[in-house]
């Protein structure tokens, strides 16, 4: 995956706000990277240009052989669903769906065979330890199943790219320390490429490499090993 | 798996309440249907049983049968105009009638029978022979209050009773119970109830008349009044519709409806809107993820779809519960026809209610589920 020199502007004239400043950076399959920075940095900002949820001003972002930056808004949709898996900060679970319905709604939105999105939740369930909360409903699940089931659903259409939002902003010390160590045990186990984006720094220990970003300029980002 | 029969499925109670109110309103609008088919039945019955294509009124009678009279040999040259395959002729008494003890209104109407302007919806005994004297077929609702086949009517101002051969349903004529006689039969009652209606020879109201397959009714009555000169012939529906009183209660009713039918889309829009506000940062998720408008206002439509579908079915099962309490003396009908457009307008206001959603759910930004804004 590799940004290149994005910078992403609000508002035009006078109220124009640069979040993103000529922001380049490259992340390699089986890497897990932290982004770090105090709140209004552009952490945020980076992450969703980076998961095609927003244009950027100028620069490009390519995942694979796809230059996600030349898609249309609906190419990208489509991108998200079948290459990109997102973990929210919060549970953000569809709340009226139990815990495997969580994971196998993604076969109503990518364009991977229903019976394999089935059953890699299965396999998710079995991995995650939930195989016996698959037909519980969110509010009856603990914290930590919850987060569980999201790391699930961002896994179940065997994506290129995680992205992980704050994943510990919801969580105790403990829990959100178990949850980023199986997120890292996750995406590394299966070769491939996440970004969290916390301001957490106790968790930066179970990634790669740590990114620190500061109004809208990344700072140390200039390729693997440049480790936090 | 489908998110949003998912979502109706779980969460049951919210969608009660939607699926309640439309079963309100619906059974606001179908009582108020049934009403207004049962007036209009109950009022036009008379013309619009008789299987005709047009009715041919005296020119001064100004498209009423009441005020109408022609003389039936004119039945001859109607008969001779090229398309016209059948004739026959109504006149119209309206009085008081009497079965055992009891008065009703009766609109005694003189007919030939086996032609044109008969009633068709026999549903017991026999029909009357041409002339045949002394017999008459009578509305089916007064074999409801106990008059049977075999029993005598007798007409307030005539001597002659008439022996009931048969029932006919939806024959009413300005909500007074039928009476249908041979013309013979029409004319002798009339001079004898009515006698400064006398007239030398014989009269009718009205010839019916049955037009040949294929031809255009209104060329036909075109021609008729131009041979006749002294005849307005209009179609039966028109005919129906010049009755007293029978456009304005359709519009009133018409109205009514309309007004109902919106408060269905804008109670559908609002919930909608609503469940929207309170979704919003679910929907941004699923939005984040992957999910296409195109899906998202899919389940919306298929959620609003149900929901009236379901109120449909709630309130015309408490429409017609209420239409088996109602006494016989309420004019109400339920009509197949009624029930199934409806129930697509029913449909149709529920998609546009939730379809006042669409711009709402196309605007949630998918990005706004990063940072914990969702």
């Amino acid at each position: 995956m590799f940004v290149d020199n994005v910078t992403k502007v609000y508002g035009e004239g006078h109220t124009a706000v640069r979040a993103l400043c000529h922001a380049s950076i490259s992340l390699q399959d089986n890497e897990f990277l932290a982004l770090v920075g105090p709140s209004g940095s552009g952490k945020t900002t980076l992450l969703s240009v980076i998961g095609g949820l927003l244009s950027p001003t100028s620069g490009s972002v390519t995942v694979g052989d796809t230059v996600l930056t030349d898609l249309s808004k609906k190419e990208q949709t489509r991108f998200r669903a079948n290459r990109v898996g997102f973990v929210f900060q919060g549970f953000n679970l569809v709340p009226f769906l139990t815990a495997k319905e969580n994971m196998t709604l993604m076969a109503s939105i990518s364009d991977k065979p229903r019976d394999e999105i089935n059953d890699r939740a299965n396999q998710l369930l079995e991995e995650l330890g939930l195989t016996e909360r698959g037909d519980n409903l969110p509010e009856q699940l603990s914290g930590g199943e919850r987060q569980r089931v999201a790391i699930g659903r961002a896994l179940v259409t065997d994506p290129d790219l995680i992205l992980v939002d704050e994943p510990t902003a919801s969580l105790d010390t403990e829990l959100g320390t178990q949850v980023v160590k199986l997120l890292a045990s996750e995406i590394k186990s299966r070769g491939k490429a996440g970004i969290m984006v916390t301001h957490d720094l106790r968790m930066v220990e179970f990634t790669d490499r740590t990114v620190q970003i500061l109004d809208g300029e990344l700072l140390d980002a200039d390729g693997p090993g440049a480790a936090g | 798996m489908n998110i949003a029969l998912a979502e109706m499925r779980r969460r049951r109670g919210r969608w009660l309440s939607i699926v309640g109110a439309v079963a309100f309103i619906v059974f606001l609008v179908l009582v108020l249907a049934a009403l207004a088919d049962g007036l209009f039945i109950g009022t036009t019955g008379a013309l619009a049983t008789g299987d005709s294509d047009a009715l041919v009124y005296s020119i001064d009678g100004r498209r009423s049968l009441v005020r109408s009279e022609l003389p039936v040999s004119a039945m001859a040259e109607v008969s001779a105009v090229p398309g016209v395959a059948d004739v026959g002729a109504l006149g119209v008494l309206l009085s008081t009638g009497v079965a055992g003890a009891e008065p009703f209104d009766a609109a005694v109407i003189g007919h030939i029978p086996g032609h044109a302007g008969e009633p068709t919806k026999l549903v017991e005994g026999r029909r009357p022979q041409v002339g045949e004297p002394g017999v008459v077929l009578a509305d089916s609702s007064l074999h409801a209050d106990g008059v049977s086949l075999g029993d005598l009517v007798t007409i307030v101002g005539s001597a002659q009773s008439l022996q009931v051969v048969g029932f006919v349903e939806e024959s009413q004529y300005l909500l007074a119970r039928s009476l249908w006689v041979p013309l013979e039969t029409w004319q002798a009652l009339r001079a004898e109830v009515r006698p400064e209606t006398a007239r030398i020879g014989s009269v009718a109201q009205a010839f019916p008349i049955v037009v040949d397959e294929g031809v255009d009714v209104a060329t036909v009555a075109t021609v008729i009044d131009d041979a006749l000169a002294t005849t307005e012939t209009v179609t039966t529906d028109e005919a129906v519709l010049s009755l007293p009183g029978v456009e304005q209660q359709q519009a009133t009713f018409r109205a009514i409806i309309a007004a109902s039918f919106v408060v269905v889309a804008l109670v559908i829009a609002l919930f909608f809107a609503l469940i929207t506000l309170e979704k919003r940062g679910q929907l941004a998720i699923l939005k984040a993820i992957g999910s296409p408008n195109a899906l998202l206002l899919q389940g919306v439509l298929i959620q609003a779809l149900i929901a009236t579908t379901a109120g449909y079915v709630g309130g015309f099962v408490l429409a017609r519960l209420l239409g088996f309490m109602l006494p016989a003396t309420v004019p109400v009908a339920f009509l197949p026809a009624s029930a199934v457009s409806l129930f697509l307008a029913t449909v149709a206001m529920g998609g546009l209610g939730a379809a006042f959603s669409f711009r709402r759910v196309i605007q949630i930004d998918p990005a706004s589920a990063l940072g914990g804004e969702a």
